[in-house]
């Protein structure tokens, strides 16, 4: 990489990691591992910087691939997830409070969906992505994100009022 | 208790302001990328090469549409005498010696092989042959734990196809004032001139009374470049 190429990396660092590192750390609940996939994701565009068809949408070739290698990282660590999985269904520790209790259920709840549903959510509720976009994302239907929504708000038990839909 | 989307909502909030806003670029990161750029190159290039070793093979198939040399692929393969070869050198100073390899390209019509290694002479002028004391190495690709070409030790060179002989000289004594004339012999027969070796000064004396090395490893395919 030429030394212009290795300062517009470190420039488009510091301009999209943060809000990357935000997005991967939704998607994994784990801040180390979400640093880790986004350095992962800048050096795998790093390869591709001179063939991106829009260099202005960075941040949409970033999202996706963040999205990817959590997708990637999740496959592999399938075994890994069970496990976890079958420790939760152990009773919880009491948390500090009613509030803070619940919000950590609520994460950890949200951290064990499956990968798709967990995916749509974070895209749509955090990144507040349209609906066309996260479909194009996870390379299905608008139909299928709203699908993949909804059974996983309901796993969440989160009540959606008509006016949120 | 069910809970609203505004409380998911909060609490995605929540844990993205855990992540600071401002960061640099992590050095092992820019590292990673520096390395991973570099091997796309070296792949774009190794495809490039591909592409065009396909397109020689079959413009020479085209220009050669006499059954016998297309079927010279599917039967045995003469070996590469000094009329069908060119040689170049790439060869640079380093820790006191001179150090690099001679590339062989086939410009024949047809395919040849390269097997063993080949002979090399130094001369300081046309008629002066200088004294060397030559040693035999392994392969580059060993030198570079690389996995063992298709076909080695045997070397097959189609049209334009290029193969390498690696090459260190040592110790030249008294130090020469002007670069060595460089010339290949090959197994099959007939000597080559190694074009561009003028190009490398001839290594320093460093040991006086000892004799001048030369190390020189068998025919391989060359590596991309």
């Amino acid at each position: 990489m030429t030394q212009p190429e290795g300062g517009r990396l470190a420039d488009l660092y510091s301009r999209h990691a943060a809000e990357a590192i935000r997005l991967a750390y939704m998607l994994t609940g784990d801040r180390q591992l979400a640093d880790d996939l986004v350095q992962d994701a800048f050096v795998k565009l790093a390869g591709h910087l001179v063939h991106l068809r829009d260099p202005g949408a960075f941040d949409a070739y970033l999202r996706r691939t963040v999205v990817n290698l959590t997708n990637s990282y999740f496959r592999r660590k399938r075994l890994e997830r069970a496990y976890i999985q079958r420790t939760a269904a152990e009773p919880q520790p009491a948390g500090d409070g009613p509030d803070i209790g619940m919000r950590e259920d609520l994460w950890s709840r949200l951290q064990q969906l499956p990968g798709r549903q967990r995916t749509a959510i974070v895209l749509r509720i955090y990144e507040d992505l349209p609906e066309q976009q996260v479909a194009e994302i996870l390379k299905c239907r608008p139909g299928t994100v709203r699908s993949l929504m909804s059974r996983g708000l309901a796993e969440l038990r989160i009540h959606v009022r008509s006016d949120d839909a | 208790m069910p809970e609203d989307l505004t409380t998911l909502e909060q609490l995605l909030a929540e844990r993205a302001g855990e992540i600071p806003s401002q960061s640099e670029a992590p050095q092992p990161m820019l590292a990673r990328a520096r390395r991973r750029v570099a091997r796309n190159a070296v792949m774009s290039v190794a495809a490039a090469g591909v592409l065009v070793a396909g397109a020689a093979a079959g413009l020479t198939v085209l220009r050669h549409p006499d059954p016998k040399v297309i079927s010279q692929g599917h039967g045995p393969v003469p070996s590469c005498t000094g009329a069908d070869l060119r040689a170049t050198a790439s060869l640079q100073g380093a820790m006191g010696s001179v150090e690099g390899a001679i590339h062989l390209t086939n410009f024949s019509d047809a395919t040849c092989t390269l097997a063993g290694r080949p002979v090399v002479t130094l001369y300081r002028t046309a008629a002066h042959q200088l004294t060397v004391r030559v040693l035999d190495v392994g392969p580059q690709w060993k030198a570079d734990a690389a996995s063992r070409p298709t076909g080695w030790p045997v070397v097959r060179l189609r049209t334009g196809a290029v193969a390498s002989v690696r090459i260190r000289w040592g110790n030249m004594c008294p130090q020469l004032s002007h670069p060595a004339l460089w010339k290949v012999a090959v197994g099959a027969g007939g000597t080559v001139d190694v074009y561009g070796a003028d190009g490398a000064t001839p290594p320093p004396c460093n040991g006086p009374g000892q004799p001048s090395t030369l190390e020189v490893g068998p025919f391989e395919p060359s590596p991309v470049r």
